[in-house]
């Protein structure tokens, strides 16, 4: 039996979604429509500055810690400009890997900490970490986008990433245009970006022998990198958005990481002595990036392919698929994801140097980054509006991701580090809250 | 006042550099307001909205054989396949008919055969309306998106948003050729894509008693107004009032509904819709529409 009377509820989320889909609004701002939330920045809401804040937790089991407060805002101009500023502080603290391989025998370095510099022994079978690793990095970045017509914006940005050994300045612009009562947007862009290395006590020679390169070290270092990106990005229907990124860029200049060295290693498996790492001058990366999203009522999935290159041999491949389900009366949703992450080596890869290799090599590097890995990641996020829905809202998430790396093309260690783990792979944490007004 | 050479749009010069398409869609006086945009600009604009109102009812009035609806009225009990407009609209009024537990029923439209809102005594018998309640029900119809089967003796009609869906295509329409302010309203249901330059759209919401005069003057920045209510359309019977806002689950028009409901949203179609379903709630009109969170003016 039906019932006669109706008692009231609240439907307005429901309805929203309903005409969204009615009125095809998918077609003007399909990302918006199929991803309603947010995805990233999320929704500008028209002439008010939405506040974003947020502090992110990552750790790393038996290694780094970091700690970074955020807090961004953009603001969407009647005129049709947008604004975007960023701002973060990273406290980073714990144990950094310094590049050496693991050894039978206790293993004594030294390292930067703070201004100083000091000592640290690594026990038997252990991989090398610099224990009293310890950074603060200050970024700020901001963009303005301005249209030059119904179809057709302009966006400038800059941005500036501070350490007390490190200082990054990037300029950016780029220029979009919609085509096709806006079902397809193309952008082009390009950026400079400059960085100046000045490590504590001096920038090491690339390949000198740590105990006496000291006398040679010089104050500070640059690199430039140029880079440019195309995207298309299509609505293919009402559900569906898919979109394709094309990036090439070159760096050039000093690429080390100066606090990265590299264990000699004699026939017998006994460290002789350590290098400091030495990478090629020059960088040429290109990677293509396909991501599809789809999205019903109360549900969508984003499934995304990226394939990147360089000449230095480092080839990844990056597959990662997110699905959200959107529980349209209360204003929230979850999101599991997972993420699958494969890459080679680069050609200078050694996980350590033989004696012979010593002075043969023109560049070498132990920096596991540039190893051959895999590494699965494993989110899930959950965000509600605890505001006014589309008119004021106000977000909240919070998410949580475990990530874990193994190490590929384990190369068995010689004489008495076959019997030792050189490889310990890693895993860590990440949870982050966000509440965006 | 100047009248221009296509015959059905008028173009007024209202205060405030303010100039006004007028046309005649659905029914209902129709019109586009542009600040401080030239009479050729004007009309050009005004002939993009009303082509679109017209197009709309053209296709969907359910007093029209050559329509959709009537198309669909003709082939009852078979299974049609329709296009993808009309599918959308029935996915809404699909979801629609979800969300409020059937009370928002675009097959209730059969209650007219009994009902007629002239301002007359004439109120139907029990048996009547008792006759044409199992004709209702958005539930006996199959829609498996594209195919229709409208079972035999039940009517589908889109009027309870379809005014306000015209106005939401309308305004995707002009918000592709224009930047500046404009602000489309088809007979009280109205959108706007942004304030004019001297502050906002003033919108008189009329007294239910009176068509000239104006209870209440809102100021809309953007976005979306809709009212529904029963001013004009009414019978009286022995000193009571029996307004047009009828109970799809009983035939019989809901008590306490207030006169008059108005609904500010970001679409049209969504403030059409809450103003509806407000209505429907009788004297729980108010409460449903807070538990909405939206702007609302309600006259009773």
């Amino acid at each position: 039996m039906q019932r006669l009377k109706s008692t009231p509820r609240a439907i307005r989320r429901g309805l929203i979604a309903a005409s969204c889909a009615l009125l095809g609004v998918a077609r003007a701002k399909g990302q918006q429509l199929l991803d309603p939330a947010l995805s990233g920045e999320g929704t500008p809401v028209a002439d008010r500055w939405v506040i974003g804040l947020a502090l992110s937790y990552y750790q790393e089991k038996g290694r780094i810690r970091v700690i970074e407060p955020i807090v961004s805002a953009v603001k969407d101009f009647q005129n049709g400009q947008v604004v975007n500023l960023h701002f973060s502080v990273d406290s980073l603290t714990g144990a950094s890997p310094n590049g050496a391989v693991t050894s039978f025998l206790p293993q004594t370095f030294a390292g930067p900490s703070g201004k100083v510099t000091h000592n640290y022994t690594t026990p038997p079978g252990d991989l090398p970490v610099d224990p009293f690793y310890h950074d603060v990095r200050i970024a700020a970045s901001g963009s303005w986008q301005l249209p030059l017509s119904r179809v057709t914006s302009w966006t400038v940005g800059a941005k500036v990433s501070y350490e007390h050994d490190f200082l990054s300045l990037t300029g950016d612009t780029s220029i979009a245009r919609n085509f096709d009562q806006d079902n397809t947007t193309l952008s082009l862009g390009v950026y400079d970006e400059n960085d100046t290395i000045r490590p504590i006590g001096g920038v090491p020679v690339p390949g000198s022998d740590t105990s006496f390169a000291e006398k040679e070290r010089i104050s500070n270092e640059s690199r430039n990198d140029i880079g440019a990106l195309i995207g298309v990005s299509q609505v293919m229907n009402r559900h569906w958005l898919a979109q394709v990124n094309v990036s090439l860029d070159r760096a050039s200049g000093y690429m080390n990481d100066p606090y990265k060295i590299m264990s000699v290693v004699e026939s017998e498996g006994i460290t002789t002595g350590y290098l400091y790492e030495r990478r090629p001058a020059q960088r040429t990366r290109a990677s293509v990036y396909v991501d599809n999203r789809v999205g019903w009522q109360r549900q969508s999935v984003d499934l995304s392919l990226r394939y990147f290159g360089d000449d230095w041999g480092v080839r990844s491949y990056t597959a990662r698929v997110r699905y959200r389900w959107w529980n349209a009366d209360q204003g929230s949703y979850w999101q599991p994801s997972l993420r699958w992450y494969r890459q080679t080596a680069a050609d200078f890869y050694h996980p350590w140097m033989s004696l012979a290799e010593v002075g043969s090599l023109s560049s070498a590097s132990a920096d596991s980054r540039l190893g051959a890995f895999h590494a699965l990641t494993y989110g899930l996020e959950y965000g509600i509006d605890i505001g006014t829905p589309y008119v004021h809202p106000k977000w909240l998430t919070v998410r949580v991701q475990y990530y874990r790396q193994m190490v590929d093309a384990r190369i068995p260690g010689p004489g008495a580090l076959a019997a030792l783990n050189l490889y310990p792979g890693l895993t860590a944490i990440q949870a982050q809250v966000t509440y965006r007004f | 006042m100047k009248s221009d050479c296509n015959p059905s749009l008028s173009l007024r010069d209202l205060p405030g550099e303010l100039l006004a398409v007028r046309f005649e869609a659905m029914a209902s006086p129709c019109e586009l307001l542009l600040p401080q945009a030239d009479r050729p600009q004007a009309l050009e604009l005004g002939s993009l909205v009303a082509e679109e109102a017209w197009r709309v009812e053209r296709k969907f009035s359910r007093y029209r054989d050559d329509s959709v609806i009537g198309w669909i009225h003709q082939r009852r009990g078979t299974r049609l396949e329709v296009d993808a407009e009309t599918g959308s609209l029935l996915d809404f009024a699909a979801q629609c008919y979800e969300l409020t537990d059937g009370l928002f029923d675009v097959t209730s439209g059969v209650l007219r055969r009994a009902w007629r809102f002239d301002g007359s005594d004439r109120i139907p018998t029990d048996a009547d309306v008792a006759r044409l309640v199992p004709l209702i029900g958005f539930s006996k119809v199959r829609w498996e998106r594209p195919c229709l089967t409208l079972p035999e003796g039940m009517e589908l009609d889109f009027g309870g948003f379809g005014k306000e869906y015209a106005v939401d295509r309308a305004f995707d329409i002009l918000a592709r050729q224009r930047a500046e302010p404009f602000l489309i309203n088809f007979g009280g249901d109205l959108r706007a894509n942004r304030p004019p330059h001297s502050g906002a759209w003033q919108i008189g919401i009329e007294r239910p008693e009176s068509v000239r005069q104006a209870a209440a003057l809102l100021e809309l920045a953007r976005g979306a107004l809709a009212t529904g209510g029963d001013s004009h359309r009414f019978l009286m019977k022995d000193g009571v009032r029996y307004g047009h806002v009828l109970n799809p689950r009983t035939g019989w028009p809901i008590a306490g509904a207030p006169r008059s409901v108005t609904v500010a949203a970001s679409s049209c179609t969504e403030a059409g819709l809450l103003a509806t379903v407000a209505l429907l709630h009788g004297t729980s009109a108010e409460k449903f529409l807070k538990m909405q969170d939206v702007r609302f003016w309600i006259l009773r």
